[in-house]
């Protein structure tokens, strides 16, 4: 059903009586209520069960296992890299031993997520919907987000020329996800920029009739480029996209968080409308701060269940502020501490995002966003040998309980299928083309 | 024939984070000049391995042929001109297009008709923007001054606010139907509210079209297996690769009035977007300058950052003028001398303003004002003597043979590197006791399994190792003498020694192998696709270029190739 703007315009004020209360939740000073919910999504939510939320975040380059895993069994000590995690050790699942399916080296980006098997740099792309997309299907058809799934990236390439290049795709749905890298343009395409409101025109909402022209107009165009594949393709990609705003259109209303985050507002004056900027090196740390944000904003409010974050790229030289700044690739290279410090300093980014997500969840009364959320950390080989056997990976979180952590998993012989298997197995999903077999000691 | 891949099975690569092998997919792994003989021909990749895609490879044939009938989806770039041509929005009034970024091509250029498409985000990006820029379209003062008769606002001026706006977004008048759609909206739109509502809808669905977003190349049926492209496709093609934006009155016009169909008809009309009297027009200065940025890999120059003990003079300011450098550089020997390939590589200038002219210790300069400089004898000649080029293939603390051999292997000799091999042992790091060459040839030399590959590589980029990791001449380098004889192996005259970087640059200069390649990555950039597909569609044009005419002449002689006017 259409919604007038004067509906709309309604909707607004609702939001911003609700803002104060947004405001202290998101700059996480005090734990939100599900008070402001609408009593049926409060039901739909206590009747579902608590909405678990995924999160994919690779990790570039990964680390030499004595500086990635714990000593013993116990996943609580943590190691080097994952030190900054400590006030959320006992979240963790170490998974030792894995191996990356069908592919090795950095193209292993390509596979880890999907199962897709890549055999070269230059192999075609798989064919295959990554774990987020599959998992996002399944919530959309059950009960749609407002976002089907969102996809960040922080510097995700060497230069914007080389955004997207064949060894830096990780997500598919099954051709490679648009992925944001500026946080600005991320916040205000998520969120809506809250210092400039747009006025609207008076009268209804035509939005659905400027996609019909849309529509029959790529009909047309369809028809004239009769036997040509490649662009048909890309109408079909296109069509797609259209079908993707109509059914953001009609998802329910979520739970929406309002006001500024103070970390994408710090950016907004170098970074607002300047795409080539948020490639810049020297706003690498401040940039991942706010994408941090707006991922968790975006699962807070229940906006989308399903985020990635991309945070440089498996072989790029950016370089990341750690003493002196040491060349992301480059030092994988080199001296194995020295690199294990880097990925300490990600890990650090990671323990602010599991601090966000550390609030009440307005979605499940009693229990935290964190509480009902898994991340799925996963490197594409090893640092200077390029081998992708035994490569790290980390899960984190409980997932409402569907997973067990704690342990430091021996998985030696399983491969990245086994460990996507289990992700989807514990959001009750088919695990489709990763097969049915599942790691041991994680799914609760 | 250069035949190099079959030779380095088992090879590996890179020492230092270069952009690795990408050997680009679809070349010719036996021609690694890009070109096969003379006059290819095209055919469509079959392989149902592949994604599909709208390149073409080549094979043999004697006549020039043509690339493949495509929608190429507008850069942000291209649709943000057209945007502002349209509305007469300035920078002031509307900031611009805000949408995912373009993504690049194996050949590093952002306007591959491969990689160019509508996702989730850019879709929902382009409805945002659309109805952020309907809400100033649709408001006076601009309402009124793109059709003065909306104070009247009746189906007339709908009527008039679809031809006029819809023409210029569209590049072409718009269709009965497409018509008929908008007066439906009009009618929708107008039973419970104004004009200015129905001009924010109409702008809104105006800048979703898929005729707006996409630059059509499609034709129509020539019954002879062809697709003649119609006068406004070619117009729009013609406008978008010279100039950047959409075409203008005057190019619609011939459009209009079917003057843009034979070689002589197109070619004269991209004189004109190309020429203000004898002098380069702006917009096309830097269509060539955003060539050279992605070509060269020159955008990472502002990210650079060197070892400060080692390169403290390496600042900021520095590193902007090396990027203006080289900006000038190109327009200088490109645009304004009309110079060839051979010139562009052995060129003895360069420009200078005072920062740099201190940094380097050669040219006079004041303030920011740019003046040409004789380089020094022992500091190379042309663009691989640059100190941009320099800068950015290096390393923080030392330079890298490697990434310098690297480009010049691929990207001016059109060769293919194989990747690196899935396990690369552990680099150590540079120490004071022994110089970048011998730390290599003890890496690379030493190795079997490495050298293959590297020889490739870092043979090439050893004649450059005069000139540090920021750019500037050293006589020694960690007190050692520097030893800067190459080789550029497999090349037509064969495996050429060289010593220096003035040796490299004449040496490159003279083999046919470079013009080609060079030919095919601008026709790449021009046409949007790959360069070893572009190479199939210029070669006339590329084979005036390597008889010496000018590179500005082959852009131009681009718009004479079948390729622009008709498609299989």
């Amino acid at each position: 059903m259409k919604r007038t703007f004067s509906e709309l315009h309604a909707a607004e004020l609702v939001k911003s009586r609700l803002s104060r209360r947004r405001l202290l939740q998101a700059a996480g000073l005090a734990a939100a209520s599900p008070a402001f919910l609408g009593r049926s999504t409060q039901a739909q939510a206590q009747a579902a069960g608590a909405p678990l939320r995924l999160v994919c975040w690779p990790l570039m380059n990964g680390a030499e296992a004595q500086h990635f895993y714990p000593g013993g069994s116990d996943a609580s000590v943590l190691s080097t890299v994952t030190e900054p995690l400590r006030k959320y050790a006992n979240l963790a699942t170490f998974v030792k031993g894995l191996k990356i399916d069908g592919a090795e080296n950095h193209f292993a980006v390509r596979a880890t997520y999907t199962g897709g098997s890549v055999s070269s740099y230059d192999s075609p792309d798989p064919t295959f919907k990554s774990i987020d997309q599959l998992l996002a299907d399944s919530i959309m058809a059950k009960s749609p987000t407002a976002q089907k799934s969102v996809h960040l990236g922080v510097i995700p390439a060497d230069s914007i020329q080389y955004y997207k290049q064949g060894r830096n795709k990780f997500f598919y749905a099954p051709t490679p996800v648009d992925y944001e890298a500026n946080p600005v343009t991320a916040f205000d395409r998520l969120f809506g920029n809250s210092s400039t409101p747009q006025p609207k025109p008076t009268g209804a909402d035509y939005t659905s009739d400027t996609l019909d022209i849309v529509d029959a107009e790529i009909a047309e165009l369809d028809a004239r480029i009769v036997g040509a594949t490649s662009e048909i393709n890309k109408l079909n990609l296109h069509q797609d996209a259209l079908k993707g705003l109509r059914t953001a259109g009609t998802a329910p209303t979520t739970p929406i968080i309002t006001g500024p985050l103070p970390s994408v507002e710090k950016l907004r004056p170098s970074l607002q409308g300047k795409t080539g900027d948020a490639y810049k090196y020297s706003y690498f740390s401040d940039m991942f701060d706010a994408q941090v944000d707006n991922m968790a904003r975006v699962l807070i409010s229940g906006m989308s269940r399903v985020v990635t974050l991309q945070a440089g790229s498996a072989d790029n030289d950016l370089i990341v502020p750690v003493g002196p700044g040491y060349p992301h690739h480059l030092t994988s290279h080199g001296d194995q501490p020295t690199f294990a410090k880097l990925q300490n300093w990600y890990f650090g980014k990671m323990a602010r995002f599991l601090e966000a997500l550390d609030v009440a969840d307005p979605l499940a009364p009693g229990s935290t966003v964190l509480d009902n959320t898994v991340v799925v950390i996963i490197a594409e080989c090893l640092p200077y040998t390029h081998s992708s056997n035994g490569v790290p990976a980390l899960l984190l979180g409980k997932l409402g309980g569907k997973i067990q952590p704690g342990a430091v998993v021996e998985a030696k012989g399983a491969s990245n299928k086994t460990m996507m298997s289990t992700v989807l197995k514990a959001f009750g999903v088919d695990p489709a083309q990763f097969g049915s077999t599942t790691l041991n000691g994680v799914l609760a | 024939m250069l035949v190099l891949v079959g030779a380095v099975a088992g090879c590996t690569a890179r020492l230092d984070g270069t952009s690795e092998g990408s050997a680009a997919p679809g070349a010719n792994p036996g021609n690694p000049t890009g070109t096969a003989g003379a006059g290819p021909t095209a055919t469509p990749v079959t392989d149902p391995n592949q994604p599909p895609t709208a390149q073409v490879t080549c094979a043999p044939s004697t006549t020039e042929t043509v690339g493949h009938r495509v929608l190429r989806r507008l850069t942000n770039a291209e649709l943000e001109t057209t945007i502002r041509a349209t509305f007469g929005v300035d920078a002031t009034a509307w900031p611009g297009v805000d949408l995912p970024s373009d993504a690049g091509s194996l050949d590093g250029f952002t306007n591959n008709v491969d990689s160019l498409t509508v996702g989730p985000d850019y879709a929902k990006g382009t409805l945002d923007g659309a109805k952020k820029l309907a809400t100033l379209v649709s408001a006076d003062p601009l309402l009124s001054k793109l059709v003065p008769c909306a104070k009247t606002g009746d189906a007339a001026c709908a009527d008039t606010f679809v031809t006029t706006i819809g023409a210029k977004l569209y590049r072409r008048p718009l269709t009965a139907a497409e018509k008929a759609r908008y007066t439906a909206l009009y009618t929708k739109v107008t039973k419970g509210s104004d004009f200015k509502s129905f001009a924010y809808w109409a702008t809104t669905a105006m800048l979703q079209s898929p005729n707006v977003i996409y630059r059509s190349e499609v034709g129509e049926a020539d019954g002879a297996a062809r697709f003649k492209l119609t006068p406004y496709e070619i117009a729009t093609q013609l406008a978008y690769t010279f100039s950047g934006g959409p075409p203008d009155a005057a190019l619609t016009t011939l459009a209009a009035s079917n003057q843009l169909s034979t070689p002589d008809q197109i070619e004269a009309a991209a004189r004109t977007l190309v020429f203000d009297g004898q002098a380069v027009k702006p917009a096309f200065r830097d269509v060539v300058l955003h060539f050279a940025d992605q070509w060269l890999g020159l955008s990472g120059l502002s990210n650079l950052k060197k070892d400060a003990t080692l390169y403290p003079d390496f600042s900021a300011q520095v590193q902007d003028s090396m990027a203006e450098e080289t900006r000038r550089f190109f327009t200088s020997i490109v645009l304004e001398e009309k110079g060839n390939v051979a010139g562009m590589l052995t060129a003895p200038y360069t420009y200078v303003d005072s920062a740099l002219a201190k940094y380097y210790g050669f040219g006079t300069a004041t303030g920011t004002e740019f003046t040409r400089a004789m380089r020094p004898a022992n500091w190379g000649l042309g663009l691989l003597a640059q100190g941009a080029v320099l800068a950015v293939q290096a390393n923080g603390q030392t330079t890298s043979p490697t990434r310098r051999g690297y480009l010049v292997r691929t990207k001016m000799l059109c060769g293919v590197v194989p990747p690196p091999p899935p396990v690369v042992g552990q680099i150590p790091a540079p120490t004071a006791t022994q110089t970048t060459r011998q730390r290599y040839e003890v890496l690379h030399e030493a190795n079997a399994s490495c050298a293959g590959c590297h020889s490739m590589m870092d043979h090439i980029g050893f004649s450059l190792e005069h000139l540090d990791s920021a750019g500037r001449y050293r006589e020694t380098e960690n007190t050692f003498p520097i030893d800067d004889s190459g080789t550029v192996s497999g090349t037509s005259a064969g495996d050429l020694k060289i010593k220096g970087a003035a040796e490299l640059a004449n040496a490159l200069s003279k083999l046919p192998e470079v013009t080609d390649c060079l030919s095919a990555y601008v026709a790449g950039y021009a046409l949007g696709v790959n360069h070893e597909s572009a190479a199939c569609l210029v070669s006339s044009a590329s084979a005036e270029l390597r008889r010496g005419s000018s590179l500005l002449d082959f852009y131009l002689r681009i718009a004479r190739s079948e390729h622009f006017r008709s498609r299989q």
